[in-house]
């Protein structure tokens, strides 16, 4: 049994795939992300699972649920799915509390309803407001009503689709903490798409990252970020620098940083080329005039320095932090010497 | 001064684009209630032998209302209606002028003018009851009365009773009889109907051939119009046309007529065509073209109005029927009969 | 202190309202002078509340009937995908060159006792008279709602055709995932979210409805409007018909405002949503073929029986009605049509304009003042314009004898400005109302924009507003011109000698029932109403 069980589901429009073979399991109260860029199906995943997609094969269910397979095509007001519009799509034409009040039942009493009502507005912290017009309201607070109006619903799913995306920065990181408590304290699973990793590592448990039309891993935001399965995933999970490896024996490698030691045992084979992994703070620099590498560029981010340094005919990006009293304060030209800062190597094959 | 001119010849300009044929020399407008086809021949006629251009407006509703906003710059002549109560509503406003023509005076009986000579009527009909062929065959005792009577139950058919030929019967059956009276039969009248009262009067005649009903009230004209049309003439032929009201009061009659308007502009050509509508040719094409009843004595009626006999007419004043016509019109209301 | 300069752009609605609005106030003056003929007392007592009630049913029920035939089919053309759906877009459009008189003699010349339809079916049955059988009578109020509904209801399936194409799809989908089935999405989010289309499209059939004279009278049912005529025309009391006249309007006024009271706090200002079209119900099976059959037999109804009824009489009597005379009124209902919608046009965007540039109650009501004419019926605006008009003459007339000049007679009234006036104050409305709906949509910030790249107000219009809502200013161009082709009883009135449009043209024949003369000149009314129609379509269609 899971909150949501994806297998196998694929999707096109206008006779172009946008969904391959797509598989996805949600853990119960679980929050999962979908992370990626702008048209490799995130939201038409979305889509398909609250029921708004047409043609697509595959199998999704909730729970026992069944909502595709070959022989279902469960219409959207049957599945009990909460689904947050990336514009809220709050009716213009109804109140707050008409908006939230929507889903209810036309036959619920009117004594039920308000208490209802009240309950997730109290939730979102918006309870003043059952009178307002959704175009009185600020977007941060369009988004709680929205929120607001599918909880109301009690779906066994929310999905949500750029959510924070109209939001300014300030207050979304709030409303994102604000709703991921929310939906813990109310043991709700969710899956949510966005195009802003900060925004998956803050709001989701794990994170789906999505390309073409595929899930190319989905883990934790940690894991994502320290074990990518590939070079797309590291770099979309931050900044990166590769250095060219080649194999010496079981236990090292050969780089331009000289020879390289690892606890476990290499599998590669010697005839692939190899690419290792070094994030912009697994570099360490120190000021050497007789130092091979020079200081082409430097970025003064507050508490820290992004450095491009040239190194071995490559440039490196270097994260250095300002965090003590000796800091130094790098100049373009400065001589430097790079080294390596111990960590657990990610090797791509080429 | 060159203010002065330069108005002149700015309004000149103007009126010229407005209403040209007002400066044109030889002409005569009319208003006209009556339909273009009803009286163009007579104003070809007119034009080919006076050379006067006759520039006509037709208008079912309004023209009275018009010439009365107009007032003293009206370019309109002439008003030539369809049935006595506008000819006297025309008058009775003041919007006309008498006309002393020793020719209409010989040509129009002095029955069919006004007493100053402010209107004067060119043509003459009877308001029938045309019998079914089929089930009931001639009736020449039938009376305006009888439609009222319980034996009619169902069995009548007519035009809106607002329509100015009913409204003119209703008037002269109040003048003979009192509003009381007329009331009673009216009402009579309304449950008898076999359907609402709608159509015109080719439609009543129309009915009785598909035997929706066995009487129909309507103008005499109408069956010489219906016969003389391949599509209609086996309508009129399933009728049968009676003169009510024979061994009493006479059969009702209504007029259409001419006035001469109060600011007539070209009055001259007007009286012309005064002159000319109530003469020979004119009135000779009133009854061969329109079988109307032409009013100049000596003129005779069609062959086919001919052939429907000698009738007594109403002598009612005409005058008399019109001052009944508000009173006609309120009784219609009061008894719902349209409704 | 000069605070504010004197700006003619600002004097110009203000002149062009009055003008639009001199005809209506003469009646209401009109209507508030004494009466001493009591004819409204009499009224009162007798027929006018069955008048009312009669007004009130035939306006009820031909919205009724509007929303029935409009809702659907709007609908299923914005929402649906099914074959045909492309042509049936416009087409369902085309009804609005119908005149409804010109329907309404079609419909109870087939379906009359005596028509060809119950010929038939008595034939057919061996029936002998109307006791043998059940006939529905053609000649009811339902008959003539029937037939005004079938010409009227493209107003409505107009407005709310473009309201459901802007709904924002996410919406409905939003309505969807919250448990309602498409159905019930429907009624709860689309229907109140085209609430104000359909407002205005209710408010333009209602008034259409209630200045009708010909169709109503000719299906012998007695509305408000033959109390006007009947106490104006036959009674003689022009204050009572005026009295009834201003009660029908302010009723509608009434009406119109309370509905915009209801909805004053809603804004359903909404996001354009892109790709909705890809979220079309693709329709199949039964309900494809229900769809099918529902719009096309409403634009049989409409369109093909009619016009194929007029179509069998002109070619029966093509050569009885061939002539010269159908030339040249077609060529003056074209122009003066033509003439109209321009002015119509300028009056809607003088009027828009000036709300848009200076908002407020005052803006406000010179639309609402300026629309005011279209309630009211053809012949009552008529004389209304002529009150004014022939004022002015007489003035005028007054003027030119004090200056010892020569006079130049009926200026105004006795030439085509009362007759173009006339047109322009009863069609107004429907420019203004269409040219309102569609500023509305651009966004004010565009204004802002242009004006802080150093355009004027004039610039603004002529460079960023015109071009933007070119397909209203079209659309408000087409209906105004096919309402005048259609225009009879103002045309009648009004016109000066000798001058005839083809509606004026086809009701002489049609006020005598020889609907087969008629039927050519008709069918001229139709088709020259079409083929605008038809042609910008296609110019629209192409570019999108």
């Amino acid at each position: 049994m899971s909150a949501l069980n994806i297998q196998n589901l694929s999707c096109s429009y206008q006779k172009t795939a946008v969904l391959t073979g797509l598989n996805l399991t949600l853990k119960d109260n679980e929050i999962v992300c979908l992370l990626g860029e702008s048209g490799c199906g995130k939201t038409t995943l979305l889509r398909a699972v609250a029921g708004l997609q047409a043609e697509l094969s595959g199998h999704i269910s909730i729970q026992q649920k069944v909502l595709n397979d070959p022989h279902t095509n469960m219409p959207p007001e049957l599945r009990k799915i909460g689904l947050i519009f990336q514009d809220y799509a709050l009716f213009p034409h109804l109140n707050v509390f008409d908006n939230v009040a929507f889903s209810l039942a036309s036959k619920m009493p009117k004594s039920e309803k308000q208490q209802r009502v009240a309950e997730v507005l109290s939730l979102v912290q918006l309870s003043e407001m059952g009178k307002r017009f959704p175009h009185q309201l600020s977007g941060g607070q369009q988004q709680r009503i929205a929120i607001a109006r599918a909880l109301a619903y009690q779906p066994d799913l929310m999905l949500l689709d750029e959510p924070f995306s109209n939001l300014d920065q300030h207050v979304r990181f709030q409303l994102i903490h604000e709703i991921r408590h929310l939906f813990k304290q109310r043991q709700m699973s969710a899956l949510f798409v966005t195009h802003s990793k900060e925004e998956g590592f803050a709001f989701a448990d794990r994170i789906a990252l999505m390309k073409a039309g595929k899930i190319v891993q989905i883990d934790t935001a940690q894991q994502l970020y320290r074990a990518p399965n590939s070079i797309y995933v590291a770099d979309f999970m931050g900044q990166t620098n590769y250095i060219d490896l080649s194999i010496i024996d079981d236990y090292s490698y050969q780089s331009c940083f000289g020879v390289l030691n690892t606890h476990n045992k290499i599998e590669q084979s010697k005839t692939v080329k190899l690419r290792l992994l070094l994030r912009p703070e697994h570099i360490d620099i120190t000021p050497d005039m007789q130092g091979e590498a020079v200081v082409k560029q430097v970025d003064f981010q507050g508490p820290s320095q992004q450095i491009t340094a040239q190194f071995a005919g490559q440039e490196f990006l270097i994260k250095y932090s300002n965090h003590t009293c000796d800091s130094v304060f790098f100049k373009v030209g400065d001589k430097v010497s790079l080294s390596l800062l111990n960590h657990d190597f990610v090797v791509f094959e080429d | 001064m060159s203010i002065k001119k330069g108005l002149t010849v700015l309004f000149a300009g103007a009126s010229v684009l407005a209403s040209s044929m007002s400066l044109a020399a030889e002409e005569v407008n009319v208003y006209s209630y009556r339909q273009p086809f009803l009286v163009e021949p007579m104003m070809k006629e007119f034009t080919a032998e006076t050379g006067i251009k006759v520039n006509i407006l037709f208008a079912k509703k309004g023209l009275i209302e018009r010439i009365k906003r107009e007032g003293q710059l009206s370019t309109a002549d002439l008003m030539l209606t369809s049935d006595f109560s506008r000819l006297a509503l025309f008058t009775e406003d003041g919007l006309a002028q008498p006309v002393n023509s020793e020719v209409l005076d010989r040509n129009i009986p002095s029955k069919f003018q006004g007493e100053k000579k402010q209107w004067f009527a060119l043509t003459s009909r009877t308001r029938n009851i045309y019998s079914s062929v089929e089930r009931v065959g001639p009736v020449p005792t039938i009376t305006y009365q009888d439609l009222a009577t319980p034996a009619f139950k169902g069995k009548v058919c007519m035009r809106s009773g607002k329509h100015p030929y009913n409204v003119s019967l209703l008037a002269s059956i109040i003048a003979h009889e009192g509003e009381a009276k007329a009331k009673t039969w009216l009402e009579g009248l309304k449950a008898n109907l076999a359907r609402k009262p709608q159509g015109n009067d080719r439609a009543q005649v129309k009915a009785v051939k598909e035997g929706l009903c066995d009487y129909a009230l309507t103008n005499s004209y109408y069956l010489g119009k219906m016969l003389n049309d391949p599509k209609q003439v086996s309508w009129a032929e399933s009728v049968h046309i009676n003169f009510p009201n024979q061994a009493t009061t006479g059969t009702h009659m209504n007029v259409s007529g001419i006035a001469l308007v109060k600011h007539a502009p070209n009055k001259t050509n007007a009286i012309k065509l005064m002159e000319f509508l109530s003469g020979d040719v004119a009135q000779e094409m009133y009854a061969e073209i329109n079988y109307e009843y032409p009013v100049k004595e000596g003129v005779k009626p069609s062959k086919l109005v001919a052939s429907w006999g000698q009738f007594k007419e109403d002598e009612l004043k005409l005058s008399e029927v019109a001052a009944q016509h508000e009173a006609a019109i309120k009784l219609l209301d009061e008894v719902k009969f349209d409704l | 202190m000069i605070s504010k300069s004197f700006n003619p752009y600002k004097l110009l609605p203000w002149v062009v309202t009055c003008i639009l609005l001199s005809p209506v106030l003469a009646i209401f003056l009109n209507a508030f002078s004494f009466d001493q003929s009591g004819s409204f007392q009499h009224l009162l007592n007798t027929v006018l509340p069955t008048y009312i009630s009669n007004s009130v049913l035939v306006i009820v029920l031909v919205v009724l009937i509007s929303l029935v035939f409009a809702l659907p089919c709007a609908w299923f053309v914005a929402c649906c995908e099914f074959p045909t759906r492309q042509k049936l877009q416009w087409i369902l459009m085309l009804p609005l060159a119908m005149p409804p008189y010109i329907v309404a003699i079609v419909y109870t010349d087939l379906l009359d006792f005596a028509g060809p339809v119950q010929l038939t079916l008595r034939d057919w049955f061996g029936w002998e008279s109307i006791h043998d059988y059940y006939f529905p009578d053609i000649r009811t109020l339902f008959g003539a709602s029937f037939v005004l509904a079938l010409s009227l209801f493209p107003y409505l399936y107009l407005l709310l055709r473009g309201a459901f194409l802007t709904q924002s799809a996410g919406l409905f989908q939003a309505a969807r995932t919250l448990g309602l089935s498409p159905y019930q999405a429907f009624w709860r989010v689309s229907i109140p979210l085209s609430r104000s289309a359909m407002a205005v499209g209710i408010s333009l059939i209602a008034m259409e409805t209630l200045g009708d004279f010909a169709t109503v009278n000719y299906f012998a049912v007695h509305t408000l409007t033959t109390a006007i005529y009947d106490t104006w025309l036959e009674l003689g009391s022009l204050t009572t018909a005026a009295k009834i006249s201003s009660l029908m309007l302010l009723a509608l006024v009434i009406l119109i405002s309370l509905e915009n009271y209801s909805r004053r706090k809603q804004q359903l200002h909404q996001r354009n949503s892109s790709g909705s079209n890809d979220l079309r119900f693709h329709l199949t099976g039964w309900k494809k073929w229900g769809v099918l059959i529902f719009t096309w037999s409403l634009i049989g109804l409409s369109l093909f029986i009619p016009i194929g009824t007029l179509l069998y009489y002109a070619f029966h009597y093509f050569s009885e009605s061939l002539n010269e005379q159908l030339f040249n009124y077609t060529v003056n209902s074209l122009w003066l049509a033509f003439l109209v919608a321009i002015l119509a046009l300028l009056v809607a965007l003088v009027v828009n304009f000036y709300q848009r540039l200076s908002p407020g109650v005052f803006a406000k009501s010179s639309i609402r003042l300026s629309s005011l004419g279209y309630a009211v019926p053809g012949t009552v605006v008529a004389i209304g314009v002529l009150i004014p008009l022939t004022s002015l003459d007489l003035l005028l007339h007054e003027f030119l004898h004090r200056w010892e000049l020569s006079p130049v007679g009926l200026l105004f009234s006795g030439s085509l400005v009362v007759l173009v006036l006339g047109y322009l104050v009863r069609f107004s409305a429907i420019a203004v109302g269409s040219v309102d709906s569609s500023l509305v949509q651009v966004s004010p910030s565009l204004d802002l924009a242009s004006r802080s790249l150093g355009n004027g107000p004039a610039k603004t219009l002529w460079r960023v507003n015109i071009p933007l809502i070119k397909k209203g200013l079209l659309t408000a161009f087409i209906l105004v011109f096919i309402e005048s082709m259609k225009e009879l009883p103002a045309a009648l009135l009004l016109r000066p000698f000798n001058f005839e449009t083809l509606a004026t043209y086809v009701y002489q024949y049609v006020s005598d029932e020889m609907i087969e003369y008629a039927a050519l000149p008709a069918l001229m009314i139709i088709a020259l109403g079409l083929i605008p129609f038809i042609v910008v379509n296609r110019l629209l269609e192409q570019k999108h």
